[in-house]
């Protein structure tokens, strides 16, 4: 593939064509260009482990379904209503009832921008009549969005899963902690604008705390059921997915009623499955162009031009680091772990980086950028 | 070309109706295989023996998720929700709007085509390899697709015929496609909705192309869903 091709097909993405078929085209022009290579190059990968047969991949529309449907539901006015009692005594409380709240949505929801529509949407106008900055309001609502990507089970993190064929639980394990630490950075930083500005703190209240808390009992018991399941051994990673969308369905449908099983249900499913087909057209033909750069080998490319300036393990992290913010800042986090980590990962193993750090790194620095 | 959208938007209803129907039947198999499987571990005989008839499970689960990854994307299509880079539409002026409009979805409808065509190639080359539980030893001890073998054979070996798998397959001779195994069957999804959602790009494209030349911008379809 010529200059003439990456240029038309820049042009192109810049138009608003879909990412998908500008991955699917350049993986046909390229496996096209390569001698003694058929161009269903593109497509093999498709059909096997490394999508269509992958166990990860049945979780993302059962995970992604019960994400919207709690979006749809009544469980963001509970989520805030629940935090805003327990946190609101805080210095900068509404900002971290946000992020609570923001974090505990987008485990559901991936990078898909609906914690902005569903928590986003209630609070920033609550923020804002708090006398809270605009910017900072809007700062804190679109971080929110992308906050929960390191708490399981969020969606980018099994896909780094299925590209980097990982474990996923000890994935989800890995992100455990740096996501704590990183919604307290938040909290900290929140409190400190709380107090600097003088913003308006509601005394906490036991009995309002405790009521909050038993209206929101089913969600709240959601990540302790599906965590305890998985690492209990109760429940694979399939079927984990499987009970999250069937318990949320039943609280949502039949305990809350806040949402029609004939009047909501297939709106939400439709909803939900043309985002899930959205990421994984991406996937599908994201995997096809990766299946080429490995063909072609382009990490020991990259692995050789870098020998000379990278010497060790810390130097390799740190531009890590600035190339994946680099990288979040210009795409979208689905297509840059598809084409990313196969690059990376051959070279961050030949530097001793743990995979499952690496992985971390990976989604922070794309959740950052 | 009301009369086409009117069409498209059945045609969305239905694929909508069939990626429901995947979806919940996905979400009860994969929570009936867990409540099973946990009482297997806790000495219930009779869950056992039903998890070991429902040895189809995992395949159906995998095979859902493709199915629902492409009518997913071809609603997605249908809804103009895909993910883009669509920063220079949204702020062009509505007229230069439908030229970039027109540009990117004749592309995307061509890169379609292709990439159906492409995956058309990688199924049928998928469907090369017969599987033994797919094959039969023949009288001169070559291998015979168990949907092409005689009865009496068949009779012979003790196997029974997939009858509705080979009705399927027999079907399918018509495209020149020569299906090994109702997997292989399941995977012709992805050309057929890769070619699918070609056409949808064209009409938008032609839909878009009018509008730029009779100057006339009914809405900002942003989508119809």
């Amino acid at each position: 593939m010529d200059g003439f091709w990456i240029v038309l097909l820049i042009v192109l993405a810049i138009l608003g064509a879909p990412l998908f078929t500008i991955f699917g085209a350049a993986s046909m022009l390229l496996f096209g260009a390569l001698p003694d290579t058929s161009i269903t190059g593109t497509a093999n990968d498709v059909f096997s482990e490394k999508f269509a047969d992958s166990p990860l991949l049945v979780t993302i529309p059962l995970f992604t379904f019960a994400g919207y449907l709690m979006a749809e539901s009544g469980t963001p006015h509970r989520l805030v209503k629940l935090s805003r009692a327990w946190l609101g005594w805080m210095p900068g409380g509404l900002a971290m009832v946000c992020l609570v709240a923001s974090a505990f949505f987008t485990t559901f929801t991936g990078g898909s921008g609906i914690t902005i529509v569903a928590i986003g949407g209630l609070l920033y106008p609550a923020l804002v009549s708090d006398n809270y900055d605009e910017n900072f309001s809007l700062g804190l609502v679109t971080t929110g969005g992308s906050l929960g990507l390191l708490f399981p089970p969020s969606v980018p993190m099994i896909i780094y899963g299925v590209v980097a064929g990982v474990m996923i639980e000890k994935l989800f394990l890995a992100g455990l902690i740096p996501g704590i630490i990183s919604v307290a950075a938040l909290a900290i930083y929140s409190s400190i604008t709380g107090i600097k500005h003088k913003m308006p703190r509601t005394r906490f209240n036991r009995a309002e705390a405790v009521k909050t808390l038993w209206e929101a009992k089913w969600e709240a018991l959601l990540p302790v059921a599906l965590l305890g399941g998985m690492y209990s051994g109760l429940l694979r990673i399939h079927e984990a997915a499987a009970f999250t969308a069937i318990y949320t369905l039943i609280i949502e449908v039949w305990i809350y009623r806040d949402v029609k099983f004939r009047g909501d249900l297939p709106r939400i499913i439709r909803e939900s499955m043309t985002l899930v087909g959205a990421i994984l057209a991406i996937l599908a033909t994201a995997i096809g162009f990766t299946a080429f750069l490995i063909q072609a080998r382009v990490p020991m490319v990259i692995l050789d031009a870098m020998e000379g300036y990278i010497t060790s393990q810390v130097m390799f992290l740190i531009a890590l680091n600035f190339f994946l913010i680099g990288v979040g800042m210009l795409m979208d986090i689905f297509s840059a772990i598809v084409v990313v980590v196969p690059l990376i990962v051959p070279n961050a193993l030949r530097f001793g980086v743990d995979p499952y750090h690496l992985g971390i790194v990976f989604l922070l620095n794309l959740a950052i950028g | 070309m009301k009369y086409i959208r009117g069409i498209d938007r059945q045609l969305a209803r239905g694929e909508a109706a069939i990626a429901a129907t995947v979806l919940l039947l996905m979400i009860v198999i994969a929570a009936t295989q867990a409540a099973l499987r946990n009482l297997t571990n806790l000495d219930f005989d009779w869950a056992n023996l039903v998890l070991e008839r429902m040895d189809w499970a995992d395949s159906f689960l995998q095979k859902g998720t493709l199915w629902l990854a492409f009518f997913g994307a071809s609603l997605s299509t249908y809804d103009e929700k895909h993910i883009a880079i669509d920063v220079l539409p949204r702020i062009a002026p509505p007229r230069a709007k439908q030229l970039f409009r027109a540009i990117a979805t004749i592309f995307a409808g061509v890169t379609c085509f292709y990439l159906g065509r492409v995956f058309w190639l990688s199924v049928l080359n998928n469907a090369l390899e017969i599987p033994l539980e797919y094959s039969v030893l023949g009288p001169s001890d070559e291998m015979i697709h168990i949907c092409d073998a005689p009865l009496g054979l068949l009779a012979d070996t003790g196997l029974s015929r997939p009858d509705v798998f080979c009705m399927l397959r027999s079907a399918l001779t018509v495209f020149g496609a020569d299906m090994s195994t109702p997997d292989v069957v399941m995977q012709l999804i992805v050309p057929a909705m890769f070619i699918f959602m070609a056409i949808r790009f064209f009409s938008r494209a032609a839909a878009a192309s009018s509008a730029f030349i009779t100057k006339n911008y009914p809405e900002d379809s942003e989508g119809e869903g």
